[in-house]
């Protein structure tokens, strides 16, 4: 059923109609939003690009095949935005600044509680210390959970790449978590 | 009993699923992308608008160059041009 809206909302989109532009956002805008999140690791940039990537589905919405599932074309769409935010960011930016601004200066960030704060802050340092291509893997796998096989044909890339790159930045993860010594606070902070 | 990996695997799982889920879009995304989508499509209507005008132009510079891309000028400003005398003498 929701394939077949979303086909429906596609088709009306390609007449020019902004009520299914507006209708292809309420259904897709977390997906959006978070994959940029996961990569870029600024809410703000991520709010950008969430409405870059819906006005550009707007613009190109003849080139889009409406038998076909719209995810693979947004999330395409997110990383390559989001990809070029990345890279345009550490072309002008020392590398050692990087962290720093993942981390975030705090102006859009939700109040929470320090402690959760300090947990956030960690996840954005151990995501911001994986290649790129590696943060991908992980953003798709673990907060859009996609399968494997689904990230494959995202990024066009063999399943068995998928699952190295998914296991290297698993280890290097891990290693980051130990080297913090906070592998045992973040257990204790999920299973409680 | 959980092995170190599955729990390991889980706890970030969890971890950065609660991480995304914390954060929302900026409020007024929405709007602003409506907003921008109807720009854009008011826009690309005013370009078919000025196509449309130009096609009555008179003269046609494009198919009109050299000497003989004057003639239309010409013929539109000749009795200007040659009755200019005559006025001035009036």
């Amino acid at each position: 059923v929701e394939a077949a809206e979303t086909r429906s909302l596609v088709l009306k989109l390609q007449d020019g109609s902004l009520d299914a532009l507006g209708g292809l956002y309420d259904r897709f805008n977390r997906l959006v939003f978070k994959t940029a999140l996961g990569v870029t690791g600024d809410p703000d940039v991520a709010s950008d690009l969430l409405q870059e990537v819906f006005l550009r589905l707007f613009r190109f919405a003849e080139r889009i095949d409406p038998s076909r599932p719209l995810e693979p074309w947004l999330y395409r769409m997110t990383l390559n935005l989001s990809y070029t935010w990345v890279k345009r960011r550490k072309w002008a930016q020392p590398l050692e600044d990087i962290s720093e601004w993942l981390a975030g200066d705090g102006k859009s960030q939700p109040s929470v509680m320090a402690e959760q704060r300090e947990a956030w802050d960690f996840v954005e340092q151990a995501l911001s210390r994986l290649p790129l291509a590696q943060r991908t893997v992980i953003v798709l796998y673990y907060i859009d959970e996609c399968s494997l096989q689904e990230i494959a044909k995202i990024l066009r890339i063999p399943p068995g790449t998928v699952k190295s790159r998914l296991h290297y930045a698993r280890h290097t993860l891990k290693e980051y978590m130990r080297s913090q010594e906070q592998l045992v606070k973040g257990l204790n902070f999920e299973f409680t | 009993m959980f092995s170190e990996d599955m729990v390991f695997e889980r706890s970030l799982q969890r971890t950065l699923g609660n991480w995304a889920g914390n954060y929302n879009p900026r409020p007024g995304t929405r709007a602003r992308l409506i907003r921008a989508a109807r720009r854009e499509k008011l826009a690309s209507q005013s370009d078919v608008l000025v196509e449309g005008r130009h096609a009555y132009r008179p003269i046609d510079l494009d198919a009109n160059s050299g000497v003989m891309g004057a003639l239309p000028l010409f013929n539109q400003y000749f009795w200007l041009i040659f009755s200019a005398p005559a006025r001035i003498r009036l």
